[in-house]
């Protein structure tokens, strides 16, 4: 019987194919478009200090620390049952029961999500899912490495995630059919982008005054991070770093002892 | 019934003998235990460090600088990080290349540690990744009682002392970060080291 994920596996691998061209070669950084790419990534930087990075900071030196707590909370619940979808479609039924259960203990108990009651317990923490992570648990190929106007850092199996979950959204479904609520998506995408940008400004401002080539590092680190997500708790496997026959270096303390 | 004392005592069997042949194979150096107790030691002197009242920038760089020397296998780290392009350095271009990285990751660290505001760290955990290498988990808390960061130090074990050659937070690998931005700058670079050299020396030589 031919399952359902390998069909699925199979058209999201053709449409990917288009998208991206089917890009090969040797490429170690799997960036064929990295000129480009570079292009984006200055423009991106520049939208990101003058507009995103003072709002975001702004943001998070006059709201109280609770409030942007509950700010999270609620976005992460109204997001919440994408994230069921996900863990369903990724054959994680564990995954699917805690996203059920955070949903209605949150939104029930928790203030319309505002207090996140349910992350109490370990075992119900939040997990972030999306329909990009699913491609990748079925087994579609990331594709080249893209940076997104303004989304920045991504590739194509993220861009159809991306797509697909603004599709699949019963909590955007559901607006746009009982409301004339219209101001509801992008007031929650902006809600979402300062939150997201005010929970690494201290991590990102330090990456870009340490980093030699700030573009590589950002590729490196989303990459990482982001197939970390992907695997949710498994453990990574370490790096094989060989056991070289070290010599003697002569190495200094260059900014003295 | 049979059957299934048979298959069960196989798989006993099977790990007798991996047990047995696995432990007269392995030349283990050192213990988990022994590779937790450095990391806390490490640990406590960075933090004795930073929470000497009136400190200025310029002595926390260079304890802190101490501290990484003896505590980071720099020369393991630098070389892995620089992958096939180790090879084709010359003997200058290895010693300038590690002088250098040392300095950016001391310069690095002392930056990332400036803001520092009573963080504890708890070990809590560890694991034997192979006869030299354990990974020994820890989290960083933060007073105010923000999100727990994850940070796991692989600690390797050579001639009875131990020194870190990884440092991996929330699952993002340092060695490999500094492998790929390096990798990067020397590809731009028409593959050659001169371009990255030139680079550190710009930053911290």
């Amino acid at each position: 019987m031919v399952s359902f994920p390998k069909i699925a596996r199979a058209l999201a691998a053709c449409s990917l194919c288009v998208v991206a061209g089917c890009a090969t070669g040797e490429d170690p950084f799997n960036d064929p478009y990295e000129s480009i790419n570079r292009e984006i990534f200055a423009f991106n930087d520049v939208v990101d200090r003058n507009v995103l990075v003072p709002v975001a900071r702004a943001y998070r030196d006059t709201v109280p620390d609770p409030l942007r707590q509950a700010v999270t909370n609620g976005l992460r619940n109204l997001n919440t049952p994408v994230v069921f979808i996900n863990e369903v479609l990724q054959g994680d039924i564990r995954g699917a029961e805690v996203a059920f259960n955070r949903l209605w203990i949150n939104s029930g108990l928790g203030f319309g999500g505002l207090i996140d009651i349910a992350g109490m317990d370990p075992r119900l923490a939040y997990r972030s899912e999306d329909f990009g992570q699913t491609l990748a648990v079925w087994g579609v190929d990331s594709g080249p490495y893209l940076v997104l106007p303004l989304l920045g850092p991504s590739n194509p199996r993220d861009l159809t995630g991306i797509v697909v979950d603004q599709l699949i959204d019963p909590v955007a479904w559901v607006v746009r059919i009982e409301t004339d609520w219209t101001a509801f998506g992008p007031s929650r995408f902006g809600a979402t982008l300062v939150d997201r940008r005010a929970a690494v400004l201290d991590v990102l401002d330090e990456v870009r005054a340490t980093s030699l080539d700030y573009y590589a590092t950002i590729r490196s680190l989303s990459r990482q991070s982001r197939e970390a997500e992907i695997r949710d708790n498994a453990e990574i496997e370490p790096v094989d770093i060989p056991n070289y026959d070290l010599e003697e270096t002569g190495l200094e303390n260059a900014n003295g002892g | 019934m049979v059957v299934e004392i048979v298959g069960r005592c196989r798989h006993t069997l099977i790990a007798l003998i991996i047990l047995v042949v696995g432990s007269a194979g392995a030349q283990a150096q050192g213990t988990a235990e022994e590779a937790e107790a450095f990391l806390s030691s490490i640990g406590d002197r960075a933090i004795e460090v930073l929470s000497t009242p009136g400190v200025t920038d310029q002595e926390l760089r260079g304890q802190f600088a101490q501290i990484f020397v003896d505590a980071f296998d720099t020369q393991t780290i630098g070389r892995f990080v620089l992958g096939r392009y180790w090879n084709d350095a010359t003997e200058e271009q290895r010693a300038e290349y590690l002088q250098l990285f040392q300095n950016l990751v001391v310069s690095t660290y002392a930056q990332r540690f400036r803001g520092y505001q009573g963080e504890r760290f708890n070990v809590v955990g560890s694991r034997q990744l192979n006869d030299t290498d354990f990974m020994v988990t820890t989290q960083i808390f933060r007073p105010d009682g923000g999100p727990r960061i994850n940070v796991d130090w692989r600690i390797r074990a050579r001639d009875g002392r131990y020194a870190v050659i990884d440092v991996i937070v929330e699952r993002v690998n340092m060695t490999i970060t500094y492998r790929n931005e390096f990798g990067a700058i020397i590809q731009r670079n028409g593959g050659n080291i001169e371009g990255l050299l030139q680079a550190l020396r710009q930053a911290v030589g």
